[in-house]
């Protein structure tokens, strides 16, 4: 059987275009008529989610769960005297997380694109008030604290941002499409007007001193501006004006002991140190400075082919610190070896392609704009935390979506995925 | 519509690019974690292995060094490190600075240690561990852990016991045995036996986690650990002490300006049964000076000279670095003094053996039929060799006499003339084959090699210096070994100081025997020598003062140059080295002694600095080693017997009895019964001249006074005579077969002259050669 796409998709005359995995379609009735006899149904969605996503999901939190146990059981022990302390509150937030995303699931994706631009505005205020009443957590100040329950509102950014660039591509498509228009009036519509979302989100989380929070975000614009169908050249730009910027900072870095003090006032003092530390190792002490990302590439590498099997970490042993957050990945390559690494990266890849799948046969612009931005974020997260552990860039301080322990963070990727599943419930793949 | 396909088409496009490039990354990864895992993986591996592994070192205990009769001569002994917590004692906030002053001022009382010092190091915060003390012994520990129960100072003062070497000997046979270092031997047996001594540290390997805590691991390695070797040595320790104390005597009176060594092998096994030098140093303190370094070191610091040699160097007062270069040269020779006192003489060091090498070259020309003692030389007071004028000691002449005559004078022209009836190429063989020219590979570290002539340059005129023991140089281990190879038949053997290595419960594990190099000289040749020799000793020798009554003894002096070494007080090469080397029994070779005087002072005579210890050395060993003395019927003469007491018998009575024993008597007062005797009940007496005088009626042994002669200088006959004319008996130590030759001058007698003592008391003489015997003069 086969089901009808959105409106977007009823002006297209010609299926040519979906190729990917998608061989027949046909037109769908338009949603007004449905709209008109079943009210109920525009605010909840109908239809089934798409199950090997779901089923991906699901393995990538539970084998997250797990991974947190085996990490953490040691270090819990050893400051709390509890080796379940972490799982346990882990747990807790996967239920909440689970529970969140079965929720949004069934929201009508169209509700959502109503609500985008508000959202994203609130998210913007909540972020505003973060600097002026905002909990202060270690050195940087992220937390908004609402009775017992801390927020932080820079990975509900994450989530709007993509909403609102969505929308503002679903909107303004045919601006950002028109033929004929000049450089300047493209540049306006496909990267100015939505850059504006991003440069805010990132102004406002750097003004945080949220460095690997701000990456985030840029890394998110970027991959919706890029869908979203931003001008190839701009990109050409960044690309080479970030090139130039990343050796810029390196220089920088590199010479900071000589005279080129001026800079330090333009980037953070850790991370000049964080990348001081990956370029020149051999300057730091592995007692203090090196301390973690030295043990956790001694527990990559110490995993060799198989592994130390499952619970069998000799690093988790207080070698790597905190071995449950960031550095889980280092715990994963040690008791699973080059094979579960290999493999947990090949499940992301999975995810990333099951989402783009659903983003192809999404029923709007809109939703598959979601989508891609959504993946895009879980997988190049996955990424860059897999390239910190390995030691290929410098510690950024970037968690491993749906492994490392952290509530709001799961929680948040959670409602993220629910909003996935709620657009696969319009998109249809075959099977 | 088209706009809508485009933007599919873009979006498809874009998306597929997105993936591309998370591909792309994920290679990256992959390939990183493949070099990582993979390539890398022991590497990685490695180091979690050292951060988890744990290893607990379990010492291995080192062996005991034992003597020939496993009387310990080293073993360990449990010592106690002291140490303090400051940042404990720094805590109690109230009480730190009074606690800080007790701790310091308690501490320094029972250690013996500056009360600054201690405090200075309360005062340092942030440190665990700052140490006090180190090696104190088992007593001092008791008083600071009842100090530590009395101000519960658990936690601020500490004691970490540890094992070290103790040495029971003190100085015994210090520089056979050596001593430790932190972890190795120093010197001696300690340093050639390290090895076995040490054995196998073994250990204990379990995991950790990051704090150092166990691991609930099943990770565990045990390695006992594999305790040293047992060393028996062949020193034998009474020996030993025999020796030394021979060694320290002829230091005191011959003033040596440098050591004096001995040695004492047996002759038929090679194993050493003593060895020492005097000074020398204490095992249990080796850094610390003996007095006669301590004086050296004094005299250098004090006298002037080690300005001098900072002169040399261009450093004078006014110099920037001065103080600095003093401290380097005041410490530089303190550590010499200290490495000297540590040097084996015997072993590590060379000198020319002067006459005792005659022995070698009597037995060459022995060996070769070139002469027989019985062959007569004539010397007129020199020789001439190729030109050179070569003198004897003797520069008015021995005459003619027999060959052995000339051996036990000690004549130099006529061991020329033996010489070169030998030739160079033989004389040169044998030298070799007799062990000059390798190292005896005795088991002490730092042999030294002799130094000899290479065979190219061993001319006519250095034949004739060898024959006398002069150009050339040996260690007294291989001189001594040489000599036991004529007195046990020939045999070279190779001197060894340890018999066995045993475990810890006493089986042997490795044993050395006898080891014989070669044989060299016929047994026929070796007993007409040591009969030659004792005839020298017992008769008109030059070696009559290794005289020991009732033994047989060989012996032979030597007094030689050292022709490297001016003396700067005179500018002459004037010191000299004064041996003796002694076989006994002659007839039946068992020891080999060799005892060598480094420039005496006054007399320099091998027969006057060396001889008489060897005498006395051998008149107390060859008891203790079973030989029986065996009296000549003139030395049965004066052979002593104890008096008795005859308080209460009957005159009569008394006199039988003194009769009896061979003794004279003489009775003053005329009563029945004797009230009082001199000398009294247990003094020995000469059975030949010895006279006990009776007293009845209540005479009291002192009514009759004489004054006691001077002596010193007198013959010994004469002294006898004179004492005799007095009424006093008389002893005589030292050469006691002093009426032979005449030639024994007393050297000192045990009552003082022109003092007044009771009739019949005994004084006792010493009586002493000093013929200038052998000594060699001007050679080329």
């Amino acid at each position: 059987m086969e089901k009808k796409y959105t409106e977007d998709v009823q002006d297209s005359s010609s299926d040519s275009m979906f190729q990917i995995g998608m061989r027949d379609k046909t037109p769908e009735p338009a949603l007004e008529e449905v709209s008109h006899e079943k009210k109920k149904r525009v605010f909840w969605a109908t239809g089934t989610v798409d199950r090997p996503m779901l089923i991906v999901i699901l393995f990538l939190v539970s084998f997250g769960s797990v991974m947190v146990f085996s990490a953490s059981y040691a270090y819990a022990y050893s400051r709390y005297g509890d080796s379940t302390y972490f799982i346990q509150k882990q747990l807790g937030f996967v239920i909440l997380g689970l529970l969140a995303m079965l929720f949004i699931s069934h929201i009508n994706y169209k509700v959502m694109k109503a609500f985008s631009l508000p959202f994203y505005g609130v998210t913007v205020l909540l972020l505003v008030l973060v600097l002026l009443i905002g909990v202060a957590a270690q050195a940087a100040q992220r937390w908004l604290q609402v009775g017992p329950i801390s927020v932080q509102p820079s990975e509900i950014m994450k989530v709007a941002l993509v909403l609102a660039i969505a929308w503002y591509g679903e909107n303004y498509r045919k601006k950002i499409y028109d033929p004929n228009q000049s450089f300047k009036s493209k540049t306006i519509n496909s990267v100015l007007k939505p850059g504006l979302f991003v440069l805010v989100a990132a102004g406002l989380i750097a003004l945080e001193n949220h460095v690997s929070g701000t990456l985030i975000i840029l890394i998110i614009g970027m991959v919706c501006l890029w869908v979203v169908g931003a001008d190839k050249r701009w990109f050409i730009y960044i690309g080479g004006g970030g090139l130039v910027l990343v050796c810029v900072v390196l220089l920088v870095v590199w010479f900071k002991d000589a005279s080129w003090n001026f800079i330090d006032d333009l980037i953070p003092d850790y991370v000049v140190k964080r990348i001081d530390m990956w370029l020149r190792p051999d300057n730091y002490t592995i007692l203090d400075d090196t301390w973690q990302t030295v043990q956790g590439k001694y527990a990559v590498g110490s995993g060799g082919f198989f592994g130390t099997g499952f619970g069998q970490s000799y690093q988790k042993h207080l070698f790597v610190s905190q071995p449950q957050n960031d550095f889980i990945f280092a715990i994963v390559c040690e008791e699973l070896g080059f094979v579960g690494a290999v493999g947990l990266i090949g499940l992301y890849m999975i995810f990333v392609y099951r989402g783009l799948l659903i983003a192809k046969r999404a029923p709007d612009i809109y939703s598959s704009i979601v989508v891609i931005g959504i993946v895009g974020h879980v997988g190049i997260q996955a990424l860059l935390n897999m390239l910190v552990v390995t030691g290929v860039f410098p510690n950024t301080g970037i968690s491993l979506p749906f492994i490392s322990y952290g509530g709001s963070s799961l929680i948040m990727l959670l409602a993220e995925m629910g909003i996935l599943l709620s657009i696969s419930r319009s998109a249809k793949i075959e099977k | 519509m088209n706009q809508n396909n485009d933007v599919r088409n873009t979006i498809n496009n874009r998306m597929k690019t997105l993936f591309i490039v998370l591909l792309l990354i994920s290679a990256i990864i992959i390939g990183q974690l493949f070099s990582m895992q993979i390539i890398s993986y022991d590497y990685y591996q490695g180091k979690v292995i050292d951060n988890i592994q744990q290893e607990t070192i379990i010492p291995a205990v080192r062996g005991v060094i034992y003597d020939r009769n496993m009387n310990v001569l080293a073993s360990n002994a449990t010592a106690y490190r002291v140490f303090i917590s400051p940042v404990d004692i720094q805590k109690n906030d109230n009480e730190t600075l009074d606690n800080a002053k007790l701790i310091s001022k308690t501490l320094s009382d029972i250690l013996d240690v500056s009360y600054d010092d201690v405090f200075a190091k309360t005062q340092k915060p942030n440190r665990k561990d700052e140490t006090i003390k180190n090696k104190v012994d088992k007593e001092t520990e008791g008083k600071i852990r009842e100090f530590i129960e009395e101000h519960d100072f658990h936690s601020q003062i500490y004691l970490q016991a540890s094992s070290i070497r103790y040495y029971p000997g003190g100085d015994l046979a210090a520089n056979v045995i050596g001593t430790m270092g932190t972890d190795s031997g120093l010197f001696g047996l300690e340093l050639y036996y390290n090895e076995q001594l040490s054995g196998t540290n073994g250990k204990y390997i379990t995991t950790k986690n990051g704090q150092s805590q166990g691991l609930p691991s099943s990770y565990e390695y045990y390695v006992a650990a594999k305790d040293g070797l047992n060393v028996v040595s062949t020193i034998d320790s009474t020996l030993q002490r025999m020796l030394e104390a021979q060694l320290e005597n002829a230091y005191v009176n011959a003033k040596a300006g440098n050591k004096v060594a001995g040695v004492v092998m047996d002759v038929n096994t090679g194993e050493i049964l003593a060895m020492g030098q005097y000074p020398t140093v204490d095992l249990n303190a080796p850094y610390v000076l003996t007095d006669e370094a301590q004086a050296k070191y004094d005299a250098y610091i004090n006298g002037g000279e080690i300005q001098k040699d900072l002169a040399k160097k261009g450093i004078t007062p006014s110099s920037e670095d001065y103080e600095t270069k003093y401290n380097e040269f005041a410490n530089e020779y303190l550590y010499t003094l200290i490495y000297q006192s540590w040097s084996n003489k015997t072993v590590s060091e060379t000198y020319e053996p002067g006459s005792t090498f005659k022995i070698l070259t009597t037995a060459f020309a022995l060996e070769e039929e070139v002469t027989s003692f019985a062959d007569t030389y004539s010397c007129p007071g020199y020789y001439v060799v190729a030109g050179t004028k070569i003198k004897c000691h003797k520069t008015t002449g021995h005459g003619s006499h027999d060959y052995a005559t000339m051996l036990q004078q000690s004549c130099n022209p006529a061991l020329m003339q033996v010489a070169l009836k030998i030739g160079n190429e033989k004389f040169y063989e044998y030298f070799s084959l007799l062990g000059y020219m390798e190292k005896t590979g005795i088991d002490l570290p730092g042999e030294a090699s002799g130094i000899y002539s290479s065979e190219s340059g061993f001319g006519i005129v250095s034949l004739a210096c060898y024959s006398f023991g002069q150009t050339f140089k040996t260690t007294m281990i291989q001189q001594i070994t040489a000599i036991s190879a004529i007195a046990n038949g020939g045999h070279l053997l190779t001197p060894r100081t340890v018999s066995a290595l045993t475990d810890a419960d006493g089986n042997v594990v490795v044993s050395y025997g006898t080891e014989e190099k070669r044989s060299v000289i016929s047994e026929g040749v070796c007993k007409e020598i040591m009969a030659v020799l004792e005839d020298g000793v017992s008769g008109d020798g030059g070696a009559k003062n290794a005289y020991v009554a009732g033994y047989r003894i060989a012996a032979k002096t030597g007094t030689s140059e050292k022709r490297d070494k001016v003396n700067p007080i005179t500018g002459n090469k004037d010191y000299r080295i004064g041996s003796t080397v002694a076989v006994a029994p002659a007839d039946n070779p068992q020891i080999a002694v060799l005892i060598i005087v480094d420039e005496p002072k006054g007399s320099v005579y091998g027969s006057t600095v060396a001889a008489p210890y060897v005498a006395n050395f051998l008149s107390e060993a060859l008891p203790y080693i079973g030989v029986e003395r065996q009296y000549t019927a003139e030395e049965m003469e004066r052979a002593t017997v104890s008096v008795k007491n005859y308080y209460g018998k009957t005159v009569q009575d008394a006199t039988r009895e003194i009769s009896k024993l061979g003794l004279s008597y003489e009775v003053i007062g005329n009563g029945e019964a004797v009230t009082a005797q001199m000398p009294s009940a247990g003094t020995a007496l000469t059975k030949s001249d010895g006279k006990v005088i009776l007293y009845t009626e209540g005479i009291s042994s002192s009514s009759k006074q004489v004054t006691v002669p001077n002596l010193i200088g007198y013959t010994a006959e004469e002294a006898v005579k004179a004492l005799r004319a007095k009424g006093l008996n008389v002893l005589i130590s030292g050469s006691t077969n002093y009426n032979i030759g005449n030639g024994a001058k007393v050297v000192s007698q045990s009552l003082e002259a022109n003092t007044q003592v009771k009739y019949g008391s005994v004084v006792t003489i010493r009586c002493l050669y000093d013929d200038p015997d052998d000594i060699e003069n001007d050679i080329g």
